[in-house]
């Protein structure tokens, strides 16, 4: 689930970002020029140790605090997408390889392209695995976790009646009857959570 | 048809279709159920499981898969009904019968096209009366007996006008006819008495969860579990009496087998199943319970010790104070006595001062336990006693559905569940007591009567424990603690020797009538299936309601109740 873009706190950081830069520019460049003036050739780093008592330690002190909020900054916008860009992954494996409108509306058009190209990147993949013979691809996204049998023994909890998986073999769900079918054959009932997983 | 060989007749057939089993609502058929469909999940097979309550059940559940279920297994129902008039439309699909009721019907074991296949390991069916005598097969009996009028015959069929020498054999020919009709009627006559005689007594064949091991053993998947699963089905036949003793004591022999079989090689790791067979006391659930309680409470040693009067309960203590064992502790939980005492408990009851002095004999009994890990010690008896409970928990205390009760009865028996097989054995207990109390009931209120040829045993309607005995097993065990402690406690010996009814309030104002056999009959064969047949046919309609799967238990509606039992003692005397 993709919220929408936070534009405005983007645009309001990296313009603080800008004007710390400016400030510490100048600073920076002040700093230089009176130490210059005092002849010291040593190396120019302004740190609060090196800086004398030219009156440029405070000074020094300004532009060290402003480059560490600058750090902070790139640090928070930086995490922001990168935490947007692993939910846009997510989404590739919960949703699948297209997206509901709600979603793709909150999302960037450098987001979109960066799932189409990790659906591109994906897809590719599972199509190279065992591709000698006759295997076609292996399509990694159809388990959530690794499957440990390929039938499943459930209790239907709510009356369905009759349900028609995908070989056409109509089977009747009557409420509280316990069955013992292929995987395949109830994806759709365990993702509506009419059947409840028994474990024996 | 009998089925010969399990894996090619029957368990390869099951590959590829689906399957729907309907499975009775007892502890032997939840032990078969639980192989069965244990065998099915490893070899993929698609099943549906259908739990049922008696006969109306299982048409339903057959009405609602017959369209899309090929084949069906159903576990200790049906086999004592004509299923290809009970099922309708059985164009093409597979019955397999596996139950250990007898009589077989013969319609059954005679069944031409080979869709019913009944699946036994005796084969033991040399009562069912032959073929010959149970189906008309005119022509043979045509030939012997119109040898000599052959030509004629031949010559009559073509022509039906023609005159010449045919007026000579007119008489001839309905003389023959004549004769043919009297035939048919003594053969019809004794046919009718082969089919009362042959279907007169119900009885129990061994388990059918023997089958199932067996079943597991052909196909090359056995496992220890399995045979401790039978053990616990062949310990229900034994306690609800539906096996002689004798037979019990054969059959554990044959499990003892399967078990050295199945049991791993020297070193079994401590997680694993270990089973043995073992002499232990007789008392239900004295391990899970205390040994005073279970004593107290357990029929046979209840009957023999007389513990619901004052007197009898005096005579019990004394007892145990002259075995030794201090009554404070034997009021403890039987985990927390002493252990120097719980050691001497296993050999204190077979010295012989308590025969002479007490009549308190025989109270050890082959039995089978099972250890894993590091619980305690699970003795069939008790395993039996907790998945019973659990199938016919009532509304109280459960779901009270038919199927929710089988699943928690399945999950019981599993290595893992322990919290449901301790939520059992809680039940169990429940049960015991209120058995117990209902029985003092019958007694100090004097509701066992004599009533011709059989005692008659009313519960009254307003009794608090009627929710635990509304099912089968339960009622079984009620009315044979009932019957021993009658015959303990009367001065007459002829009650030894007379059959009981029981009658216990069910749903809907109808009451639960069970009949069973005289105590001092060794062979647990029952006339009551056959006697509430023919006195439901005297008896207006809807008056008396067959639905049980077990014969000897019917329902009547209270109007009717009182003709019923008059009806019943003009029959019995």
């Amino acid at each position: 689930m993709m919220y929408a873009a936070w534009e405005n706190g983007v645009r309001q950081v990296l313009d603080e970002m800008q004007l710390l830069f400016d400030q510490n520019q100048k600073d920076y460049n002040r700093i230089g020029q009176k130490v210059n003036q005092n002849d010291v050739t040593e190396n120019l780093d302004v740190t609060m140790n090196s800086s004398t008592s030219t009156g440029a330690q405070g000074e020094a002190a300004g532009v060290y605090l402003r480059h560490t909020a600058l750090e902070r900054n790139k640090d928070c916008l930086l995490a922001y997408m990168s935490t947007r860009l692993e939910r846009i992954r997510d989404l590739r494996w919960i949703k699948g390889s297209v997206l509901p409108e709600a979603d793709q509306n909150n999302m960037t058009e450098q987001e979109l392209q960066y799932f189409t190209d990790y659906n591109k990147i994906l897809a590719n993949y599972m199509r190279d695995i065992g591709v000698d013979g006759d295997f076609d691809g292996l399509d990694l996204t159809e388990h959530m976790e690794p499957p440990k049998s390929h039938m499943v023994y459930f209790k239907v909890l709510k009356e369905y009646g009759e349900f028609e998986p995908e070989d056409g073999k109509i089977i009747v769900l009557r409420k509280n009857c316990v069955h013992h079918l292929p995987k395949y054959q109830c994806e759709t009932l365990i993702r509506q959570g009419v059947i409840e997983i028994l474990t024996e | 048809m009998l089925v010969k060989h399990l894996r090619k007749e029957f368990y390869e057939l099951l590959f590829g279709k689906r399957v729907l089993i309907i499975a009775n609502s007892d502890i032997d058929s939840v032990c078969t159920v639980k192989i069965f469909t244990e065998l099915l999940k490893i070899d993929g097979i698609s099943f549906s499981l259908c739990p049922v309550d008696g006969i109306t059940d299982m048409k339903q559940a057959y009405s609602d898969y017959c369209e899309t279920v090929n084949v069906f297994v159903l576990i200790n129902c049906g086999i004592s009904l004509d299923i290809r008039d009970f099922f309708d439309n059985l164009n093409n699909k597979l019955v397999f019968v596996l139950d250990c009721h007898r009589p077989v019907h013969v319609n059954n074991f005679y069944d031409e096209t080979n869709q019913i296949r009944i699946l036994s390991l005796d084969g033991n069916f040399d009562e069912v009366p032959n073929f010959d005598d149970l189906f008309w097969s005119g022509e043979a009996l045509d030939s012997d007996d119109d040898g000599n009028d052959d030509d004629s015959d031949i010559l009559d069929n073509g022509e039906s006008d023609d005159e010449d020498g045919s007026r000579g054999r007119n008489p001839k020919r309905r003389r023959n006819e004549h004769d043919k009709e009297r035939r048919q009627m003594i053969w019809k006559q004794k046919r009718n008495e082969l089919l009362f005689k042959y279907t007169q007594f119900g009885y129990y064949a061994p388990p059918s969860s023997l089958v199932a091991l067996e079943l597991s053993w052909a196909i090359s998947r056995g496992d220890i579990q399995y045979v401790w699963w039978t053990t616990v089905a062949l310990t229900d036949a034994f306690l609800l009496e539906k096996l002689p003793r004798s037979e019990y004591v054969q059959k554990s022999t044959e499990l003892s087998l399967h078990i050295a079989r199945e049991a791993s090689s020297t070193e079994t790791p401590r997680d694993c199943l270990k089973v043995n067979f073992e002499k232990d006391l007789c008392f239900l659930l004295y391990r899970h319970w205390n040994l005073y309680d279970s004593i107290k409470m357990t029929p046979h040693s209840a009957c023999m010790l007389k513990s619901w009067g004052m007197k009898g309960e005096g005579r019990f203590h004394e007892m145990l104070g002259e075995l030794g064992l201090p009554q404070l502790e034997c009021h403890q939980k039987y985990t927390s006595m002493d252990v120097r005492l719980r050691k001497k408990v296993k050999n204190v009851f077979n010295e012989p001062v308590l025969r002479e002095k007490y009549n308190f004999q025989d109270v050890t009994v082959g039995t089978f336990i099972s250890e894993i890990g590091f619980r305690p010690a699970l003795s069939a008896f008790d395993c039996q006693l907790a998945c019973l409970s659990l199938l016919e928990n009532p509304v109280l205390y459960g779901s009270g559905n038919v199927v929710d009760n089988f699943l928690d009865s399945l999950a019981a028996l599993s290595k893992k569940k322990f919290d449901t097989l301790d939520r059992g054995i809680g039940l169990a207990k429940t049960q015991m007591t209120a058995m117990y109390n209902q029985v003092k009931e019958f007694l100090s209120m004097n509701l066992i009567l004599p009533r011709g040829g059989f005692l008659y045993v009313q519960m009254p309607e307003g009794s608090p424990n009627v929710c635990y005995f509304r099912n089968t097993s339960s009622l079984l065990f009620l009315a044979q603690f009932t019957q021993r402690a009658a015959v303990a406690s009367a001065r007459n010996r002829r009650w030894s020797t007379l059959p009981l009814v029981l009658c216990v309030p069910h749903f809907g104002g109808y009451w639960t009538f069970v009949g069973i056999k005289p105590l001092s009959l060794e062979l647990p064969k029952n006339l009551f299936g056959k006697l509430f047949e023919t006195l439901a046919k005297k008896m207006a309609t809807g008056a008396v309601l067959m639905d049980f799967v077990d014969p000897h238990f019917v329902l009547v509606h209270g109007e009717h109740k009182d003709k019923f039992v008059q009806l019943l003692e003009a029959c019995m005397v």
